[in-house]
């Protein structure tokens, strides 16, 4: 294979992988945007998409279309819970509290999911059975290009979710100015369910995404929350536009670093990045100043 | 409080001696791997509790121990003593370069660069397959000798004896770190940075010596758990570990030495007993429970062996249990709540008395 | 129509409203003075159920609001604007207005433009800064939307934490017009001002609030004779306010 065609092929799966990573983080965003809470379960909300998604295609037969928006509403379904059952019954919790019972949030859903779903990994038929398309020597799968089409689209409805609709503005009055949005008379508490509900939702659709073509396993949830964690933190931690872009940059890293370095150390080589900007600039690498325009979205 | 108590010591000894003599060697061996938790885990207290920095990473810095001392040993003849220096150096190397720019931040960025740590020493040893033998491990390391006694032998009753008074010896050590100034201060303001730093304690300088202090603490245990064992594998590296060892302090009361030491061996015994209940026949049974779920006997069977693997499950559901309804830990938590019963029961009695006199 | 009753609030562990009582009737001016820390804001966030008293009782005309959640309150119909202001930053000056009106927005949605059209007209230079971010605007500006968005809220009594703070005087003279208007038009007010001058101007009656007491209370002249709120309130200010 000619070093172009390497290289297309590199950033077609770098752009899928750094969409799932999007999603993730722009999850995560959220609930720290509503609450300052980093989810560490994050992570979970991905691979129990993958594994509802499965259930409902493989062993029930549901057409994906029709299983996709139920994963994603029972992703929503259990982020609620999630925030009922382990975030709200704290009164006053630290930053330490809230990152020990996210943890046990994340474990406890791993804990479910091996109990639901078994140790060995499962796999997703693809959504698209047609033949790659060929270009040059590289391949290309349809599904890579549904992911691009999905993660796109769901980018769109964030953005005009939070720009143009009351709730979205609510939501965002609330990451900013939790007392004034009080007197607002915004049920903040409700805002914050609400915050979870759609990260998990968001979960939910970067491991459905995930998943066709390659296959899910109970323990993957750490790898999409430190990925997700390091496309936040890149793009600045609460700033969406920020993820959208450092999560197209680590996916092509991670494909290009695996492709022309080293595949086996490809994780190591990955995190190494994010232990980078953390210690150089955990700030983020796109400054505060540029995209403070857009901070919430 | 600041004073030297000897009393938990004491009944740690009592304990331990009557144990030694009387107890089984499977419960001595389960408890000797407790005993190296243990000094993994006092050190996490002083880090998480005291110092208020979460690292979900410590497994990382038992497994470089644990490897370390396996391979020098193994593969270069290096002795034991050795193996134990270049471990513990190399740990608390690491411990320092990660620390410097790490203990810098804080809450979340700290918790999720630890982790990051530590799912890169998994990885590294995963994949370097030549060096540390990937998923198969490291075996054949030789055991811990001590004047001439092969600690091991005899099913390692000794062994035990001797990571135990290792354990005491640490409790003793981490007592003193938390009598010591910048210790009491810490302690005072609860982990509040901002007001110790107000206060004029160089939190910094304290955070990373307790930084590398548990990593040290850390790699030692690995070192233990080798010469042990004679087996290391990459699982010791694994994340849950980490996250086990933050639970087990999380469980103790976060900022209390005796309760993470509770803790910690309640916490380790926790996958033997679900093993045990899975011993328990189907046909052992009562029969209402037959009656009641409708089940045949190979179906109890499977989730009784499904109720083995509910480890992961139980760790998650008692950490955050812990963190809402008590977390204060099981010590002060425990004592609350048996106060707060007494109190209730106290005051209707005190209602009935006023409605029997009236 | 307000009326407040021995209330007493703590912030943390610390008391700082010691069994205060007031009064505000509908279509009145009412000022409540007095030092830093006398406790003026806590008595605000306590009406508006942002921080609920430990003891007391708080009535909207019949009905008893006491430590009643903010969000209900706001419906029937106090609104606060904040001290420091507390806009929304990262939104728009519309958006913010927007959410002044956020309790009603489903049910009067149709009249919300009319209401956001009167705002500008109260407020002109607002509808030429409405696509901007709120954090971007001078601090006059940001008065005028928090003040507006509080009228977005349709309120009966309006609540205001310190509006002259911080500001230019010609500003101030704008926002009290406009005040002054509204009270005309019937609007109660609740005025907590550290600038007494200002506050008198406008209002009828006052209290003055001293360590969390009602010191002092009376007709806004009465209160201008007394000794005591000359020295310790009209004093050196006087001076200030003129200069």
């Amino acid at each position: 294979m000619s070093l172009l065609s390497q290289i297309i092929q590199f950033t077609f799966s770098g752009l899928a992988n750094g969409g799932t990573y999007i999603l993730v983080a722009l999850g995560l965003n959220i609930i720290y945007n509503a609450t300052g809470i980093i989810n560490f379960a994050q992570g979970e909300f991905a691979v129990f998409g993958s594994f509802i998604m499965i259930t409902l295609c493989m062993a029930w037969g549901i057409p994906a279309p029709v299983a996709f928006p139920i994963t994603v509403l029972a992703l929503a379904g259990i982020g609620a819970l999630f925030h009922r059952t382990a975030i709200a019954p704290l009164k006053k919790p630290s930053v330490i509290t809230m990152v020990i019972i996210t943890i046990g949030g994340s474990i406890f859903m791993r804990g479910v999911a091996m109990l639901i779903w078994g140790k060995y990994p499962q796999r997703l038929d693809p959504f698209i059975d047609a033949p790659p398309i060929r270009f040059m020597d590289a391949i290309i799968k349809w599904d890579t290009l549904l992911v691009l089409v999905i993660v796109a689209l769901v980018v769109a409805a964030l953005y005009w979710f939070f720009e143009k609709t009351v709730t979205g503005k609510a939501m965002r009055a609330c990451a900013e100015n939790r007392e004034a949005a009080l007197l607002m008379g915004i049920n903040v508490d409700r805002i914050v369910l609400l915050s979870f509900a759609l990260s998990a939702a968001l979960g939910a659709v970067a491991g459905v995404v995930y998943t066709p073509g390659a296959s899910m396993e109970y323990g993957r949830g750490p790898y999409f929350g430190l990925r997700g964690f390091e496309v936040a933190i890149i793009g600045g931690l609460g700033n969406s536009v920020g993820a959208v872009l450092a999560g197209i940059l680590i996916g092509l890293f991670e494909t290009f670093s695996a492709g022309f370095l080293s595949p086996t150390y490809k994780e190591a080589i990955t995190l190494a990045l994010l232990l980078l900007v953390l210690f150089v600039k955990p700030s983020g690498i796109l400054g505060k100043a540029e995209v403070a325009r857009l901070k919430d979205f | 409080m600041d004073r030297f108590d000897w009393k938990p010591f004491a009944v740690l000894s009592v304990l331990l001696g009557y144990l030694f003599v009387f107890g089984k060697l499977y419960t001595l061996m389960l408890l000797t791997r407790a005993g190296m938790y243990c000094i993994v885990t006092i050190g996490m207290c002083l880090l998480v509790g005291y110092a208020g920095q979460v690292s979900i990473g410590h497994a990382a810095f038992y497994a470089i121990g644990g490897y370390t001392s396996a391979i020098l040993t193994i593969r270069y003849g290096v002795p034991l003593w050795g193996g134990l220096v270049c471990a513990v150096a190399l740990s608390c190397a690491v411990a320092f370069l990660i620390g410097i720019p790490t203990l810098r931040l804080r809450g979340h960025y700290l918790a999720m660069a630890t982790l990051g740590f530590g799912v890169i020493v998994y990885s590294l040893i995963h994949s370097s397959i030549e060096f540390t033998g990937g998923s198969s491990g490291i075996s054949g390391a030789p055991p811990l000798t001590l004047f001439g006694t092969n600690l091991a032998e005899d099913g390692g009753i000794f062994y035990f004896l001797f990571v135990w008074i290792n354990v005491a010896v640490f409790m003793l050590l981490a007592g003193n770190i938390i009598r010591s100034r910048p210790g009491r201060a810490l302690m005072s303001i609860h982990g509040n940075e901002e007001a110790a730093n107000a206060a004029g304690v160089n939190t910094s300088a304290f955070k990373l010596k307790v930084f590398v202090l548990s990593a040290g603490m850390a790699a030692y245990a690995g070192f233990l758990y080798v010469h042990y064992d004679g087996f290391i594998g990459a699982n010791s590296a694994e994340l849950m570990l980490s996250v086990i060892f933050v639970a087990m302090v999380a469980v103790g009361g976060m900022a209390n030495l005796w309760g993470t030491l509770c803790a910690t061996v309640l916490l380790s015994l926790l996958p033997e007993f679900l093993r045990r209940t899975q011993k328990v026949k189907a046909a052992d049974l009562p029969d209402f429970i037959h009656n009641s779920l409708g089940l045949s006997d190979t179906q109890i069977f499977k989730l009784i062996q499904k109720f083995q693997e509910l480890d992961v499950l139980i760790y998650g559901l008692i950490i955050i249990v812990f963190m809402i309804f008590m977390p204060q830990g099981i010590f002060t938590g425990t004592a609350d709540m048996f106060r707060t019963l007494a109190r209730r029961v106290r005051a209707v009695r005190g209602k009935r008395r006023v409605s029997d006199a009236s | 129509m307000l009326k407040v009753q021995s209330l007493s609030t703590n912030y943390g562990n610390l008391r700082v409203l010691h069994g205060v009582s007031l009064h505000v009737s509908e279509g009145e001016a009412v000022a409540l003075i007095g030092a830093n820390g006398a406790g003026k804001s806590t008595l605000m966030k306590s009406i508006t159920g942002l921080l609920p008293p430990r003891k007391g009782t708080i009535q909207l005309f019949d009905e008893n609001i006491t430590a009643m959640a903010p969000a209900r309150v706001i419906r029937r119909g106090i609104a606060l604007v904040p001290e420091g202001r507390k806009l929304f930053a990262t939104l728009t000056v519309q958006d913010n207005l927007m959410l002044g009106a956020y309790h009603r927005y489903a049910a009067d949605r149709a009249q919300l433009d009319t209401d956001l059209e009167r705002i500008y007209e109260i407020f002109p230079r607002l509808k030429e800064r409405r696509a901007q971010l709120a954090g971007t605007l001078s601090g006059g500006e940001q008065q005028m939307v928090a003040v507006g968005r509080a009228l977005m809220a349709r309120p009966r009594l309006l609540l205001l934490d310190e509006p002259s703070m911080g500001l230019a005087p010609t500003i101030i003279e704008e926002i009290f017009a406009v005040l002054g208007d509204l009270q005309k038009q019937g609007l109660t007010l609740l005025l907590v001002e550290q600038n007494v001058r200002l506050a008198f101007a406008m209002a009828r009656r006052a209290y003055v609030l001293e360590t969390g007491r009602v010191a002092l209370q009376g007709p806004v002249d009465e209160l201008m004779a007394n000794k005591e709120v000359k020295r310790a309130y009209l004093g050196k200010g006087y001076k200030e306010v003129w200069e």
